[in-house]
């Protein structure tokens, strides 16, 4: 037995590093003869190693809880949350509004019994306690208003100039779009204008900030587009000398532009990017680069400013890729098809049109 | 670029301050980096829970390579952080629809290699979960010896007077039996993973 316990002793020593070099050079000769040892050492590591990861896990999860709570408590409800508020404040209301309403039935039938023979005395209770109700209601609607300004808040369109605005296009029909990273990156309010000039509030659902994307989701749970996205987006690279079309919104008004594909790399050799020949202003930030078939090979992201009509443009994988990192409720099926192939430029830029749209953030 | 060579030496000095387990840097790295993965985590559906989840494992992570002295960045500690939570919250997503996401390798995140790390705190992770099923079943003493001495660090002197041993020697001896029975528990007992199965 004491035998053992020494041979235990030994192996903890040589796993927590606590030998001298000689005990150590005969103890690893003695683990390169026996097998068995060996084995031992290395089943001591592990369990030396879980109960160090046992005892750091503890350490950082107890003293984070403290800050995390510390902090809890104080913070006001994030914007983000502002949805799970709303549903909270129309239960605690209506609960409260149901319990006054039964205190004051309850206080009135009281109150009638005692009073029963006493007409005036009945006349008063009467009056003070529909003033109760009618207090009650006013209370009520109070509520009701707040949390209706609360609603709007979020889904108003602000009556002052956005602060930038760049162009999107869908990625499906249910209201899922890119846009460059750079368009919304440090805004909440962000507004997508579809052709109709209609404005739908949206939320960033995904960024890349390496290849300056954003993924936005219209947050309104009734927006669909007619149909299904026409282009498709292309998995390959793009071809040098390829002709290529882009529709953006450098002003208020969809424009239309065309150009060929200058070099596969970006500025300064960028191989995630790549450089077209187009002409480019503000505001086509995010606007789709589209082959002759109709399928979508680049977005474009920015210009060389000394060189008039050199225009950079994303390439189409770092967009596929990370529309793998979207929810399960992300149906990319409208993508994987081009459905105006072998139509005139001009048939499929009225079908594209519509899935084109203006995004715009405020302050 | 002056601002750049600020967030190195304070990143710097905050992991080594990590490193020495002191609670001013923990909560230096919660007040600076915990928004932006509470923030992460609600865009990619997860809830405040999952996110302060993900945070606490990112940050036991970073503790350890911070402690072991094994923590070589080639980008911001925020970078780094916001990656490991990342990676680490989609697999949890995956594991929880049973459906994969592929992780979103950019370059940035290429250049980080975090994988290792991921799969290394993984591992532990799950031998941790293994070890408190081993401490269920092993019953007293050795429970309460081996828990005393492994992670509450005490004194053989201080568990022989706790577990009423006659000296710190007689102790010892049962401490090296309890760890054996605990590595038999551990490595090799079929019966152990049966009971576990028919609890749950």
């Amino acid at each position: 037995m004491n035998e053992n316990a020494n041979i235990y002793e030994q192996i903890e020593k040589y796993c927590l590093d606590l030998m001298d070099e000689k005990e150590c050079y005969y103890f690893e000769q003695e683990i390169a003869k026996n097998p068995a040892l060996a084995k031992s050492v290395h089943e001591y590591q592990i369990l030396l190693h879980s109960f160090d990861h046992q005892q750091s896990r503890q350490f950082i999860h107890d003293s984070l809880s403290t800050f995390h709570h510390q902090h809890r408590s104080h913070t006001v409800v994030l914007f983000t949350q502002l949805k799970l508020h709303v549903n909270k404040y129309w239960r605690t209301a209506s609960v409260a509004a149901c319990v006054a309403l039964i205190a004051s039935v309850f206080t009135f039938i009281t109150v009638r019994s005692i009073y029963k023979h006493d007409t005036k005395g009945v006349y008063e209770t009467l009056r003070l306690v529909s003033k109760e109700i009618n207090s009650i209601k006013k209370n009520q609607g109070d509520i009701k208003n707040e949390v209706g300004n609360l609603k709007k808040k979020s889904a108003a369109i602000p009556d002052y100039p956005s602060k930038y605005s760049g162009t999107g296009f869908a990625l499906n029909n249910s209201g899922y779009l890119v846009t460059n990273l750079h368009v919304i990156d440090g805004f909440s309010k962000i507004f997508v204008f579809t052709n109709d000039n209609v404005g739908h509030p949206s939320e960033v659902v995904a960024t890349d900030e390496i290849n300056d994307l954003a993924i936005l989701k219209i947050n309104e749970s009734d927006f669909s587009f007619h149909d299904k996205v026409p282009y498709s987006i292309r998995k390959s690279n793009p071809n040098i000398a390829q002709r290529i079309y882009s529709l953006g919104y450098p002003k208020n008004d969809i424009v239309y532009n065309e150009g060929y594909i200058s070099s596969t790399t970006g500025f300064e050799g960028d191989s995630n990017r790549f450089q077209l020949e187009l002409p480019s202003g503000p505001g086509v930030s995010g606007a789709p680069i589209l082959d002759e078939s109709g399928n979508v090979v680049g977005i474009i992201s920015g210009k060389q400013s000394q060189t008039e009509g050199v225009t950079f443009a994303i390439k189409t994988q770092s967009l596929l890729s990370l529309c793998k990192t979207l929810p399960s409720d992300f149906e990319s099926n409208g993508i994987n098809t081009s459905e105006i192939k072998g139509q005139t430029r001009t048939q499929q830029v009225k079908k594209i049109q519509p899935y084109i749209c203006v995004v715009k953030v405020y302050n | 670029m002056k601002d750049n060579s600020l967030h190195i030496v304070s990143d710097e000095v905050l992991i080594s301050s990590l490193a020495e387990g002191d609670s001013k840097a923990i909560g230096q790295i919660y007040s600076s980096y915990y928004p932006a993965i509470e923030k992460m985590v609600f865009k990619m559906n997860g809830s405040v829970d999952d996110a302060f989840d993900i945070f606490q494992d990112s940050v036991t992570i970073l503790y350890e390579k911070a402690k072991a002295n094994n923590l070589q960045l080639s980008c911001k500690l925020s970078t780094y952080l916001i990656a490991i939570a990342k990676h680490l919250w989609l697999k949890k997503l995956s594991k929880l629809k049973k459906q994969s996401f592929s992780v979103l390798h950019d370059n940035m995140e290429e250049n980080i290699r975090i994988d290792d790390d991921i799969d290394q705190f993984l591992e532990f992770e799950n031998n941790v979960s293994k070890l408190t099923k081993c401490f269920e079943q092993i019953g007293d003493p050795c429970n309460g010896i081996l828990k005393a001495f492994y992670i509450d660090n005490k004194s053989m002197q201080n568990i022989a007077i706790e577990f009423g041993y006659t000296n710190p020697e007689n102790a010892k001896t049962q401490k090296y039996k309890c760890l054996n029975r605990l590595r038999k528990m551990f490595f090799n007992e079929p019966e152990l993973k049966e009971k576990n199965e028919r609890k749950c």
